[in-house]
């Protein structure tokens, strides 16, 4: 099995020491755990007034590896537009990130639509990131998660491109269960079902183990535990096995 | 899966204590969990007729399953009969411990004649801390609460809960507390929280709580990853337990091991 990892990070955050900061640190941590590859962003790109710069470092260091960079954009920014299309000779992202709670706008804001269009154009996936932390534990910087009726109704607006929800709850899922399961395009990572004890157990007779892929959110997050909710999920062998590649959602991502 | 852990944190809930069994044994079964400690909760401000059946519903757990389940005797520490449900828990009903969750802050006086008794049966005291940002109890204890209650009875042995919520916060407050322990049931994101408590603490201060029914293979996952030696991990996932939990076990007026 080829197991992919299409949610990791490379890099520290600003409120806590992060002990597997550097790239070098996640494909040891991924070889340890028999993880082959899988797509990265970059932390520092959240923080920085132009998220190019780390990104443009991410996709240097990565390059020549099983690994793909999805690029982090600000869409409130004025000049993401010109960044994504410098981006696409010079970055050649496999997808584009946006993290709403973060950088204060809404899913339905104006300044969304122009990116919107530059990934129909150019057929990129979009991960929209609901949450960072636990939203309990934030200090001095408070991002808002992204309100379940704003995913939904975004799906039911917008479509012509791949969507990858990061680190959104079951319970989450279960309210937009039914725009997902319409939409044969979008995805969510492992991340964050962490509620209860068996959420992949509670996923799969309702079929919403379907578009699950495995991402861990490592360094923030630990990789194993959500490895493990998969792995010792009570669900047949060769469903795990379409999680842990995912190769469903790798056929989304940009060649 | 064998992971051979002690669980000294789970709960079941006072309106589905039957489906939370289960899932808590099924747990035990599927993670190959040595043992589980269970406390039963129902809402912040249990009435005495709430608390005592709150009790009844863990004895019979505890009773019913006693190859892998034991039992806290929940405690309200405000309420009147507080010391003799403290009495009943410990000498008729076979609990090894004492739960204070959030009905008073924990350094509220109040609390003086529970714990003066719990340290004659010479069991530990668990008591939930949760700094947060969303949504705070205003009788919720925190790390300096957990403190003040320590050093007030350094012959305590005292269970901080969830490393106290926001670990970064919590943990320095309780360092110089000998007779404070932390179970590491925090967040269940975090990577690093755990590792930063063991080198603030050092791991024969911290034991494996998960919280359950809440998730238990992230809280084991943060500890088989972290790169602890075979050692340490025994001690935070199972032999810190045993040996906190050991009537034996006692703390002189310095905090220290008698």
């Amino acid at each position: 099995m080829k197991i992919m990892d299409f949610d990791a990070y490379v890099g520290g955050w600003p409120f806590h020491k992060v002990r597997n900061r550097t790239f070098a640190d996640l494909q040891r941590l991924h070889e340890a755990n028999g993880i082959v590859g899988g797509c990265v962003s970059s932390t520092d790109a959240i923080f920085f007034n132009d998220p190019y710069e780390a990104d443009y470092d991410l996709a240097q260091e990565i390059a020549g590896t099983p690994y793909r960079l999805v690029m982090t954009v600000n869409p409130s920014l004025e000049g993401t537009l010109p960044q994504l299309k410098r981006a696409m000779s010079e970055l050649k992202p496999a997808a584009v990130r946006i993290l709403p709670g973060f950088h204060g706008y809404k899913l339905s804001d104006s300044c969304l639509v122009p990116v919107f269009e530059f990934l129909r154009e150019q057929g990129l996936p979009l991960y929209i990131t609901l949450r960072g932390e636990d939203e309990r534990m934030t200090y001095l910087f408070h991002p808002q998660p992204v309100p379940v009726e704003d995913v939904t109704a975004f799906l039911q607006r917008e479509s012509g491109f791949a969507v990858f929800l990061s680190n959104v709850r079951l319970g989450e899922l279960q309210e937009m269960k039914e725009q997902i399961k319409h939409r044969g395009d979008v995805f969510y990572g492992a991340c964050g079902l962490k509620d209860g004890l068996f959420p992949v157990d509670d996923m799969y007779p309702e079929g919403m183990t379907q578009k699950l892929v495995y991402g861990s959110q490592q360094p923030l997050y630990t990789l194993l535990s959500s490895l493990l909710f998969i792995t010792e999920a009570k669900i047949p062998e060769e469903e795990k096995t379409r999680i842990l590649e995912g190769k469903h959602f790798l056929s989304k991502l940009k060649a | 899966m064998k992971s051979n852990v002690i669980d000294m944190h789970a709960h079941i809930w006072d309106t589905r204590n039957e489906s939370d069994e289960r899932k808590l044994l099924e747990a035990a079964e599927r993670y190959g969990i040595d043992r589980i400690f269970v406390s039963a909760l129902a809402g912040w401000y249990p009435d005495a007729e709430t608390v005592e059946r709150l009790n009844q519903k863990t004895e019979r757990f505890a009773k019913a399953h006693s190859d892998c389940i034991s039992g806290y005797v929940y405690v309200s520490p405000e309420l009147p009969n507080a010391v003799d449900v403290l009495r009943r828990g410990i000498e008729d009903q076979g609990m090894i411990g004492v739960k204070f969750w959030v009905s008073a802050l924990c350094d509220d006086p109040i609390v003086n004649p529970v714990v003066e008794r719990l340290i004659e049966y010479g069991v530990p005291l668990l008591i939930h801390a949760f700094k947060k940002v969303v949504q705070p109890i205003p009788t919720e204890s925190l790390a300096h609460h957990v403190a003040n209650l320590a050093r007030r009875y350094p012959e305590c042995k005292i269970i901080m809960a969830h490393m106290g919520g926001n670990c970064y916060h919590g943990i320095p407050i309780v360092r110089d507390c000998p007779n404070i322990w932390v179970d590491h049931s925090g967040t269940v994101f975090r990577a690093d929280e755990l590792r930063y408590t063991v080198e603030q603490l050092g791991a024969e201060r911290v034991l494996f709580g998960t919280d359950m029914p809440g998730p238990f293979v992230s809280r084991y996952g943060q500890l088989m990853e972290a790169p602890f030696t075979d050692a340490e991990k025994r001690m935070i996932g199972r032999e810190n337990t045993l040996k906190l939990f050991d009537t034996r076990f006692r703390l002189n007026a310095k905090g220290e091991p008698v």
